[in-house]
Order: C-alpha cells, then sequence, then structure tokens
C-alpha cells in the first residue's frame, strides 16, 4: 500500500485503517517522494490525495497509468472536493474511486477490499 | 452513498396536518381554561364543539391554500409566514363570531390566548421540523440533464443523493459512446432509480417543449463538447429555461472560485429573468398581502356572486381550467363559471367563429356564455377567484397570462419564453386595448415585460389595470 498524502495527521490515519487490514503501509508527503518510491516498489494500491504541496494528485495518477508495471495498480483518490466536476476529472486520468474528505472508516474499507478483492 | 430510506410523498403532510388539528383543538381547549380557570374536567362540552368547528376551518383555509401539498414544503419562509398566519386568522374570524353569537356562554374560548398558542406553534414546527422532514421525501423540481458521459452521471448521482430535484432523463451528446451509457445505466441501477436516455442533445428544444424542467444541467467536458454545449445554451435562451453549466471548464489542481458559496455544488447557474433574489421576495411578499386582502374585502361579493350562479344555472360555482405556469408546468386555474356547463365540449362547433387571430379563441358575442355570466364577464368578476391562484402561488398579480395547454403546443420556440416567468392577472397587454390587438403583438409585449421587469413597472400596471375593469371597458 502506499498513501500519497500531505497532512500528516490523515496519513497517519489511513495507516491505521489500512494496518487494521493486515496489509502492509507506505507513506510520501509529497509528490517526489512518492515519485521515487513509485520508482522501487510496486505497491498493490495507491490512496491518493489530490492537492499536494509541489505537484497535483491528477499528475501521479496519470503517470501511475502511463508506467507500463503500474498501469494496473488500483488508485483511490482522497479528496476534499466533493462536486461532479472534480470527480470526472480524477475518472478520467484513471483513477478507481473517489472518497471525499472527512472519509468515514466503514467506507474506507469497503472501498479497499473491493479493490484488492480481500475476503 | 444514497441517503437510506426516501420518505413516500405526503408523508410530511399527513404528520404535519396531525400535528396542527391537535394544536387548534389543544388551543382551544388552552384558551378556554386561561379565560375561565378551570381545570380541564370540568369544561362544558361546548367547547369541544368550538375546538372541532375551528379544525374544520382550519382544514378548510388550509385546502384552500394548497398548505399540505407536497410542493408547499418547497415554498420560501415568507410564504410560510402568510400562510400559517392567514388560516390562523380564518379560524380566530370564526371563533370571534361564535363569541359573538353565543354571548357570554360559559367555556368560550378566549380569542387572543387562541391566536397566539396557534401562532407560536404551528409556524415553528412547520418551519423547524415538518420542511426537515419534506426534504427527505420525493423530490418535486425537475431537471434535465445534457450529456451522459462522467460528469452527467455523477452530476445525476450528486442531485439524486443530495438534491430536492429530480432527473427526468440525459440527452446523449455526439461522441458520447456505449460504454459510457452502460457505466450511467448502472450508476442509476445501483440507486433503484431508472435512468431514462430521452434523445440526443439535438432534441433538447422538442424535449423542453413536452416536459416540464425547471433546469437544464448542460453536463459534459467543455473542452470536448464545446459546441453541443454552446447549442444548447442557446436553446434554452431562447425558451427561457434557466441552465447550469460546469463551473471547473478547466483542469484546477489547486485554485479555488473566489466566491465559493456562487459554485456551491460545482455549477454557475444562470436564469434568463434580470430579477435580484430579494425583488422577487418582495414582489411574492406583495402577492400575498395584495390577494389576502383583496379575498376578504371582496367576500360579499364572492358570497353573492355564489349565490347567483347556482339559483340560476346547474353545474359548479367554479370554473377549473387547467393552465400552463411557470416552466410549463401546469395548475388548475379558478374562474366563477359564466358559461354553460358543457361549454369546452361546445368549443369545437364554434372554431370557424373566432375572432382572435393565433391559437387563441376569442368571440365576441359567444353563445354558450349565461345570464349571470355576461354580467360577471362585463365587470371582470368571473376572474376574481384568480387571486385564491395568487395566494397558493400558482400565479402573480403581475405577469404574462397563463395559457391554455393547446395554446403552448401551437407557439412558436420564442413565445415559450413566456413561460419562464410566474403567469399573472394582469399585464402590459390588459392595460392596453385589451380584445383588439393581434397574437404576435401580444406575445411582444409579454416579452417586453419578461425582459424589462421591475417592481416598480409592476405597480404601475396595476394601478393602470384599476380604471380598466372598474369601467369594464373593452372586455367582451
Amino acid at each position: 500500500m502506499l498513501v500519497i498524502e500531505d497532512d500528516p495527521a490523515i496519513r497517519k490515519l489511513l495507516r491505521k485503517y489500512l494496518e487494521q487490514l493486515d496489509l502492509v503501509v507506505l507513506e510520501a508527503g509529497n509528490a517526489k517522494a512518492a515519485l521515487v518510491l513509485l520508482e522501487g516498489e510496486k505497491p498493490s494500491l495507491v490512496c491518493l490525495d489530490l492537492v499536494l504541496p509541489e505537484a497535483s494528485g491528477l499528475d501521479i495518477c496519470e503517470r501511475i497509468r502511463a508506467t507500463p508495471g503500474l498501469a494496473a495498480t488500483p488508485v483511490v483518490v482522497i479528496s476534499a472536493r466533493s462536486m461532479p466536476p472534480d470527480r470526472a476529472r480524477a475518472e478520467e486520468v484513471g483513477a478507481n474511486a473517489y472518497l471525499v474528505k472527512p472519509v468515514r472508516r466503514q467506507t474506507f474499507e469497503r472501498v479497499v477490499k473491493e479493490l484488492l478483492q480481500l475476503d | 452513498m444514497a441517503r437510506g430510506g426516501r420518505l413516500s410523498p405526503g408523508f410530511t403532510a399527513r404528520l404535519n396536518l396531525l400535528s396542527d388539528i391537535a394544536i387548534v383543538v389543544g388551543a382551544t381547549i388552552v384558551a378556554s381554561g386561561w379565560e375561565w380557570g378551570m381545570p380541564l374536567g370540568e369544561l362544558p362540552a361546548a367547547v369541544f364543539w368550538v375546538a372541532v368547528s375551528l379544525a374544520s376551518v382550519w382544514v378548510i383555509a388550509a385546502a384552500a391554500l394548497r398548505h399540505y401539498v407536497a410542493s408547499a414544503y418547497e415554498r420560501g419562509l415568507i410564504d410560510e409566514v402568510a400562510m400559517v398566519t392567514t388560516q390562523a386568522a380564518a379560524a380566530l374570524t370564526v371563533l370571534v363570531l361564535i363569541d359573538l353569537f353565543a354571548g357570554n356562554a360559559p367555556g368560550m374560548p378566549r380569542p387572543s390566548v387562541f391566536l397566539v398558542v396557534v401562532w407560536c406553534l404551528s409556524l415553528p414546527l412547520r418551519l423547524g421540523l415538518f420542511r426537515q422532514i419534506a426534504a427527505r421525501e420525493e423530490p418535486t423540481d425537475d431537471v434535465l440533464i445534457v450529456g451522459t458521459g462522467p460528469i452527467a452521471r455523477l452530476t445525476a448521482q450528486d442531485l439524486r443523493n443530495h438534491g430536492r430535484r429530480r432527473v427526468v432523463g440525459h440527452l446523449r451528446l455526439l461522441n458520447e459512446n456505449g460504454k459510457e451509457g452502460n457505466l450511467l445505466y448502472r450508476s442509476y441501477a445501483a440507486d433503484g432509480a431508472e435512468c431514462r436516455v430521452l434523445g440526443t442533445g439535438r432534441n433538447l428544444e422538442s424535449v423542453l417543449r413536452t416536459v416540464a424542467v425547471d433546469e437544464v444541467y448542460i453536463a459534459a467536458d467543455t473542452r470536448k463538447h464545446g459546441d453541443e454545449m454552446q447549442d444548447a445554451i442557446r436553446i434554452c435562451e431562447k425558451l427561457g429555461i434557466s441552465f447550469a453549466l460546469p463551473a471547473y471548464a478547466f483542469r484546477l489542481d489547486r485554485a479555488q472560485a473566489v466566491n465559493g458559496r456562487a459554485v456551491a455544488d460545482g455549477y454557475l447557474h444562470y436564469q434568463n429573468f434580470s430579477a435580484e433574489p430579494y425583488q422577487v421576495a418582495i414582489k411574492r411578499l406583495f402577492d400575498i398581502a395584495a390577494s389576502a386582502f383583496a379575498l376578504w374585502l371582496l367576500l360579499p361579493i364572492f358570497l353573492a356572486t355564489i349565490v347567483a350562479i347556482k339559483l340560476t344555472s346547474r353545474g359548479p360555482v367554479f370554473f377549473r381550467q387547467a393552465r400552463v405556469g411557470m416552466h410549463g408546468r401546469r395548475f388548475n386555474m379558478l374562474k366563477f363559471r359564466s358559461m354553460v356547463a358543457n361549454a369546452e365540449a361546445l368549443k369545437a362547433t364554434l372554431a370557424n367563429l373566432n375572432e382572435q387571430s393565433g391559437p387563441v379563441f376569442k368571440m365576441r358575442r359567444d353563445p354558450r356564455v349565461t345570464r349571470v355570466g355576461r354580467f360577471i364577464r362585463k365587470y371582470s368578476i368571473d376572474e376574481l377567484p384568480q387571486l385564491i391562484n395568487v395566494l397558493r402561488g400558482d400565479m402573480s398579480v403581475v405577469g404574462p397570462r397563463p395559457p391554455v395547454p393547446d395554446e403552448v403546443m401551437r407557439y412558436e420556440a420564442w413565445q415559450q419564453r413566456r413561460l419562464s416567468a410566474r403567469p399573472g392577472l394582469t399585464c402590459i397587454w390588459q392595460v392596453s386595448g385589451r380584445n383588439q390587438i393581434s397574437f404576435e403583438q401580444w406575445m411582444y409585449l409579454d416579452m417586453q415585460y419578461i425582459d424589462h421587469w421591475s417592481l416598480r413597472g409592476d405597480f404601475n400596471l396595476i394601478f393602470r389595470t384599476v380604471p380598466v375593469v372598474l369601467t369594464g371597458r373593452g372586455a367582451s
């Protein structure tokens, strides 16, 4: 699992949620760190914040889709913006799910399990 | 994340009605106990009958004002206050009358206490509770979505989950393929809703002319469907229908709209009517006050007319005619019946005698008019029940006359724009020569009214209507 999110509090929360599903979690607080991690690792799921300090989450998602080994990785976008045009944009760059902050634990777990085909 | 458990339409109304009856009965008992200082058990039985009659008056007034129909919960705050006050006033009037006749019989409730209790319980409950419950009922506002792609699908989902608006259907744009259509159908099915694709973007005009739509969401990617979206805007403007465009035509990673509230749902909303919201509120406030006052003032004329109609002709007192109101939604316009009961059926046999150009039927010596009918028409008394339509909110005092459905079917596209304003009792046409005007000129006058609307203009028209009605000039 890779959590890309600039807010440490949310990062910590998502880590907790994911670890309770017995998943191994990597964190990246900015886009650069995320891209470095993505070069070496092949996470089975990426949680992605859209507003990062030096880049947009949408760019990262596009990059993931364009990278041969990563193209099929499920991407969960987590954003404060909830409006249809924003969601449509995320879908366009290939995000698999779109969750609006504040994310409820049940919703998050349901989506992650669905994408990883757990249970 | 569909909002669970939509309530069936009418649930709030029934709850609200029961609570109001309880309030009226309770207020009667409290007002009686207050006046006579008696505990509940010792009150005379007459109080019970007073309570029943007051509750009946309340229910009748509420029925006339359609206080409990589903759409009433969408009314503005001033409407709610006015409706509850009007009903309380109606009950109060009856209570005062009972008081007058019953003299000082023991147990008679004190009117002022009754009024205060009813008003202070019914209104806050309506505003604070029942409106919130009603918000969970099935929606009453209709929207059409142009587009079947991702933005359209997500917008429809958003409206289903949060809005008070029903999506009547979608129109497909060019290059929107089957895959997108499938996703759209699946998203509707996931919420247990039915997805209707009514045609393509080219059908927008014909769809808008046949389906009542309050707003059109032009929900597509501006970069891909720019030309078609522009066409859709043009049609909405021509027909005078409000529309919404995605507030984010481009990808914004960080930037926020300065006035965030204006684009809170991701859309910029446009209307073809230049009125500010506060002006619309003042107009409505005036409508309520003026029609309620006029109804009260004209009560003797109403009673006399009802008696005259009932005595001279068989059939109902009121003539309910289906008219097309704002945004093409139909309502029943009330008139005193001035024709024989089967007049609509006789209209076809008289069609060749029509004296008005265009799709309207007008004829000077119409044989279907009764004797009383001729008199009340001459002085426009037959039109007075429309004050009830005004009070209900179907109509306004000033506005284009509401057309009959047949007429609207034969409208040219630009004439359809008349329906963007709330119809009224009087408009420019009524004060400028009445029937001696061609249909086309009449339409132009109505467009003038809509495009250059102002509060002051409304008052001018009212003052100029009064002498026309009083002298019966030109009316036939």
